[in-house]
C-alpha cells in the first residue's frame, strides 16, 4: 500500500556542480586577460552531489553520514534553500529551518533581544509569534541576566545556547541540523538533545548531518552514508554506522587480510567466522554505549575437529591504541571445549566505565598455553564508541565522583602527613580477577617475564638466561590444586663465605629463610600448603646482603644485586 | 511555500506576483534589518544621530569658504540653504549605494547560512539611509523655515521627489549589490564613479552654471538633464526648497529611468541571486 503522505523531503537524481574559479578571473582585469586570451579563464569543476535521490517521511529523522567532502552539508543547503540544484528536483514541503550555523543571523552589535527579534524574522516569523515565544527561548538559553548585553560580549556557548533556544523554539516543519550538538557545555548539550527527541515527538521531520555516530543513532530513524557525492548505503543505522565505520577504517571484516591468521599460514583448526556487539546475550546489536552500560561480544567460532583446549581473549583498544583492558576465558572460565562445527562464545564487558571516544575489539583464540601461536588473530573486529552523557566527565575513563561542601569552622586546618607513599607493586594483590592467572613455572628472561612484580633487573644471558633480583622481589606463579612444592633456581653473584640470608614469603607470609653462599645455580625447595582450587601465589623474595659489583672492582656496574634467578616453578 | 513551487514553471507574471510575496511574507525581517543597520551604524558613538548632519554641515562650511569668501563668487543668495537643498539628497544616494553595494559581500555568513529572499540585504541598506536623510532634511528644512527658506506650496512636491529618488536608487542599488558579488571590481568603479558623478551633478552649483551651448548637436543642459537624472532631482528638490517652483519638465525623464532601474535591477538581481551563496 502507498505511503498516502507524501514524503516531507525529496530529492530526485540530485546534482550539483560547483565551479572553482582562480580568483584572478573574478577582477576585471583576469578577464581582460582571459578575453585577450593571453591567460585562459581556468577553472575546475567538482560535482558535489553526483545523482542523489532520497525521500523523507513526514515525522523521520534522517541521519546523513560521510568523510568529509562527500556532500553532506551540500544536501543540507539544498534543504535549507541557500543553493540551488545543478540538475534534479529538490522538494521540501513545510517550513524549513536550518541549524546550519548555530548564531549565523545574529549581529554581534545588537543585544541578544533585539537579535531573538532578528533571529525570527529570518525564518519569516512576525514579531507577535516571536513576542510568543520570546519568554521560553530566554529561559530556555539561561540568559535572563545577559538578555539586554550586547551579544558581542557573550561567551561562545552562551552564543550558542541563543542560537539553538531559538532554533528549537520557531518549531519549523522541517529541521536541517549540521553538527551544531557537538559543542557547548554538557548540561546544555544533555539540554538539547531531550529539547530534539521533543521536536523529534511532535512529529517534525529532521535532518542530521555528523560525524558523530552517537548522536546519529541515538535519533535517527534511517541513516544515509555518501561518498563522494554518491549514496552508498542507506538504512537501518546500525548496519550502516558499522560498516561505515569499519570502511573508514580500512575494511576490517574476517574475510579481508586484516584477519590474521597463524603466522605459519597452516591451516587453522578453528577460526572466529563472525562477531557482534549486542545489548545483551540475545538482545540486539549495539555499537554505541553510553558509561556504565554493558555490552555484549558474541563471536562464533568454526572448528574443524573437536577441541578442547580453547582459550578465546577479546582486547579493548583505545582509538589511539592503547590497551584499555583485555580478558581471556583462560583467566575466568578456563578451556573451551569446542565442538566441530560453530560454537557461540559470548562475553559481557561492563559496566564498562569508559571515557567518550571509538574503542576496538580484537579477538584471538589460541590453544591453552600457546598464546603466541593463535588458531585465529584478529585485530579490530569491531568498533564501538561510548558517548557524553549527564554529567559528562572528561578523562580515559569514568570514576563515580560525589561531592559534598561543608563548611568547616571547628575542624583542625588540613594537613598531609609525613609518612611516605607506598609504592604499589606493578600487578595487583589480587591479580586473578582482572588478569589470566600466571602459570605455574616461569622461566625468567624468556618470555615469562609478565608476572613479575617489582624489584627485577632486566634479563641477561650468562647463561643460562636470568634475572637479577635487587635486595627485594616479587613474582607471580599459580599453585593448582592439592599439595605443591616451589622450586627456585637461584645463585650468588660472586662466591661468598657467609653467605646471602634470604627470606621467603608467600602472599605476605613468611614460609622460608635459607642461605645462598654459591656462583653455581642451586636449586631451594619449599614446600606449600595444600589449596583448593588454582591459586596464585605472590612471591616475595628479600635477600638481606645484596651486593654492588662496583665494591668488589667491576667499575661500570653499580647495581644492587641480590640473587640471580633462572627459573620459579610450583610441582 | 515558495521556494519549492520555484522549481516548476511558471508564467511570467506568476513569478513576479510569488517573489512580490515572498517579500510581503518578510516585511518583519526588512524592518528588523532596517532597526539593525540604524542602531548599529549609532551604537558605541556619541554623537551618534548628529554624525548624518554634521557631514552636511562640514561639506556645506567647506563649500561656502571655497565659493564665497575664495572665489568671491556671491550671485547665489542665501548660498548655505542653495548648496543643502541638493547635497543632502545628494549624500543619500551617495551613502545608499555604497552601503547596499557592500550589504550581500558583507553578509556571507548569512547568505550561506540562511534562507531568506536576498534582495532584503540591498534594500534594508537603502531604506536605514533614506530614514537617515528623511530626518536630516527635515531638520535641514526647520533651519529654512527661520531664514524664510522652503515655505512654499511647493515643498508639498518633495515626499514625491523623494519617492522618486528612492525608487531610482533601490533600483542601482540592487544591480550593484549584485555585481559586486561577481566582480570586486565594482566598489572601487563605484568610488570612482560617486565622485566623478557629485562633480557633474548641480550640487553646488547652480544648473545655470552649466553653458548653454551646443555639443554634438544638442544642447549641453538637455544632455545633462536627461542623462543624469539625478541632475533633475536635485534641481526639483531646489527648486521647490529655494524657489517654490514645482518639479521641471524633465522629471517624466527621470521617473522613467527610475522605473527602469528598478525593474532591471529587481529581475536581474533575482536573476541571480540563487549563486550567491556559492560565490561568496
Amino acid at each position: 500500500m502507498p505511503d498516502p503522505q507524501p514524503p516531507a523531503i525529496e530529492l530526485r537524481d540530485v546534482r550539483k556542480r560547483f565551479v572553482i574559479r582562480h580568483e584572478a578571473a573574478r577582477t576585471f582585469q583576469g578577464m581582460a586577460l582571459a578575453m585577450l586570451g593571453r591567460r585562459p579563464m581556468e577553472h575546475e569543476e567538482f560535482w558535489a552531489l553526483d545523482g542523489v535521490s532520497l525521500a523523507v517521511a513526514p515525522g523521520e529523522t534522517l541521519g546523513i553520514i560521510g568523510p568529509n567532502g562527500s556532500g553532506k552539508s551540500t544536501i543540507l543547503k539544498l534543504l535549507a534553500g541557500t543553493i540551488q540544484a545543478t540538475d534534479g528536483q529538490v522538494t521540501a514541503r513545510g517550513r524549513v529551518f536550518g541549524l546550519l550555523e548555530l548564531g549565523a543571523g545574529m549581529h554581534p552589535d545588537l543585544t541578544g533581544r533585539e537579535n531573538v527579534f532578528l533571529n525570527g524574522s529570518f525564518l519569516g516569523l512576525n514579531r507577535r509569534t516571536i513576542q510568543a515565544m520570546y519568554d521560553d527561548i530566554v529561559a530556555f538559553a539561561e540568559l535572563e541576566q545577559f538578555i539586554d548585553t550586547p551579544v558581542k560580549h557573550y561567551s561562545s556557548g552562551m552564543f550558542m545556547r541563543l542560537g539553538f533556544a531559538i532554533a528549537i523554539h520557531v518549531d519549523p516543519e522541517i529541521l536541517l541540523i549540521d553538527e551544531v550538538l557537538a559543542v557547548g557545555d554538557a548540561h546544555f548539550a544533555a539540554k538539547c538533545y531531550a529539547a530534539l527527541a521533543r521536536v523529534k515527538r511532535r512529529g517534525r521531520t529532521m535532518v542530521l548531518v555528523s560525524h558523530d555516530p552517537i548522536q546519529v543513532r541515538r535519533f535517527c530513524d534511517r541513516v544515509i552514508w555518501l561518498d563522494r557525492g554518491k549514496v552508498r548505503q542507506a538504512g537501518d543505522p546500525n548496519q550502516v554506522i558499522q560498516d561505515y565505520v569499519q570502511f573508514m577504517q580500512g575494511g576490517a571484516t574476517p574475510d579481508d587480510a586484516t584477519a590474521v591468521q597463524r603466522e605459519d599460514d597452516a591451516p587453522s583448526d578453528l577460526r572466529i567466522r563472525a562477531a557482534v556487539l549486542r545489548e545483551s546475550a540475545t538482545g540486539p546489536e549495539q555499537y554505541t554505549v553510553l558509561p556504565g552500560d554493558t555490552v555484549t561480544v558474541a563471536a562464533e567460532l568454526e572448528a574443524e575437529t573437536h577441541l578442547t583446549d580453547v582459550i578465546v581473549g577479546c582486547a579493548l583498544h583505545r582509538s589511539d591504541g592503547l590497551l584499555v583492558a583485555e580478558s581471556t576465558t583462560e583467566a575466568t572460565i578456563g578451556p573451551l571445549d569446542v565442538p566441530p562445527g560453530r560454537t557461540i562464545v559470548t562475553c559481557r564487558l561492563g559496566p564498562v566505565p569508559l571515557g567518550v571516544g571509538a574503542y576496538n575489539v580484537s579477538l584471538r583464540a589460541w590453544p591453552e598455553h600457546k598464546r603466541h601461536r593463535p588458531y585465529h588473530r584478529w585485530d579490530n573486529a569491531l568498533t564501538f564508541f561510548v558517548g557524553k552523557f549527564a554529567g559528562f566527565q572528561r578523562g580515559a575513563v569514568v570514576v563515580p565522583a560525589q561531592w559534598r561542601a561543608r563548611v568547616s569552622r571547628d575542624h583542625p586546618p588540613l594537613e598531609r602527613s609525613d609518612a611516605p607513599v607506598a609504592q604499589p607493586d606493578m600487578i595487583s594483590e589480587s591479580p586473578r580477577q582482572i588478569w589470566r592467572s600466571p602459570p605455574a613455572e616461569l622461566r625468567l628472561g624468556e618470555g615469562d617475564d609478565d608476572w613479575l612484580g617489582e624489584g627485577w633487573h632486566p634479563a641477561e644471558e650468562w647463561p643460562p638466561r636470568l634475572r637479577w633480583t635487587t635486595d627485594r622481589a616479587v613474582a607471580y606463579v599459580t599453585q593448582s590444586v592439592g599439595q605443591g612444592t616451589l622450586r627456585l633456581s637461584v645463585c650468588r653473584p660472586f662466591h661468598d663465605v657467609d653467605g646471602a640470608s634470604v627470606q621467603l614469603r608467600l602472599n605476605g607470609r613468611h614460609v622460608s629463610t635459607f642461605t645462598v653462599r654459591h656462583m653455581d645455580f642451586e636449586d631451594v625447595i619449599v614446600p606449600l600448603d595444600p589449596v583448593t582450587g588454582p591459586t596464585t601465589l605472590r612471591l616475595e623474595i628479600t635477600v638481606d646482603e645484596p651486593l654492588v659489583p662496583a665494591v668488589v672492582g667491576i667499575e661500570d656496574d653499580t647495581r644492587v644485586l641480590g640473587l640471580a634467578v633462572r627459573s620459579i616453578s610450583v610441582e | 511555500m515558495a521556494r519549492a513551487a520555484a522549481s516548476l514553471e511558471m508564467s511570467w507574471a506568476r513569478r513576479v506576483w510569488g517573489a512580490v510575496r515572498e517579500l510581503a511574507d518578510y516585511t518583519d525581517l526588512l524592518r528588523n534589518l532596517v532597526v539593525r543597520d540604524l542602531k548599529v551604524r549609532y551604537r558605541g558613538s556619541i554623537f551618534g544621530f548628529a554624525w548624518s548632519l554634521l557631514n552636511p554641515l562640514l561639506m556645506m562650511a567647506v563649500f561656502t569658504l571655497v565659493f564665497q569668501v575664495l572665489a568671491q563668487y556671491d550671485e547665489i543668495h542665501l548660498y548655505p540653504f542653495f548648496l543643502m537643498a541638493a547635497l543632502v539628497p545628494w549624500l543619500f544616494t551617495a551613502q545608499a549605494l555604497t552601503s547596499a553595494m557592500r550589504s550581500i559581500t558583507s553578509n556571507a555568513q548569512l547568505i550561506k547560512k540562511v534562507y531568506f529572499p536576498r534582495e532584503l540585504l540591498p534594500m534594508s541598506a537603502v531604506l536605514a539611509s533614506f530614514v537617515n536623510f528623511v530626518l536630516a532634511f527635515l531638520i535641514f528644512w526647520l533651519i529654512g523655515l527661520v531664514f524664510g527658506v522652503g515655505n512654499s506650496p511647493a515643498m508639498f512636491m518633495i515626499p514625491l521627489i523623494m519617492l522618486l529618488q528612492l525608487a531610482l536608487v533601490m533600483g542601482l542599488s540592487l544591480i550593484l549589490a549584485m555585481a559586486n558579488v561577481f566582480f570586486r571590481d565594482t566598489e572601487h568603479l563605484v568610488e570612482v564613479g560617486l565622485l566623478a558623478w557629485f562633480f557633474l551633478t548641480p550640487i553646488f552649483y547652480p544648473l545655470s552654471f552649466v553653458p548653454n551651448v551646443t555639443f554634438l548637436g544638442r544642447d549641453v543642459h538637455r544632455w545633462v538633464l536627461t542623462l543624469n537624472p539625478m541632475a533633475t532631482l536635485t534641481t526639483d528638490y531646489r527648486f521647490a526648497i529655494m524657489e517654490g517652483a514645482f518639479p521641471i519638465r524633465h522629471t517624466i525623464a527621470t521617473i522613467v529611468v527610475a522605473a527602469v532601474a528598478l525593474g532591471f535591477g529587481w529581475w536581474v538581481f533575482r536573476r541571480y541571486a540563487h549563486r550567491f551563496a556559492e560565490e561568496l
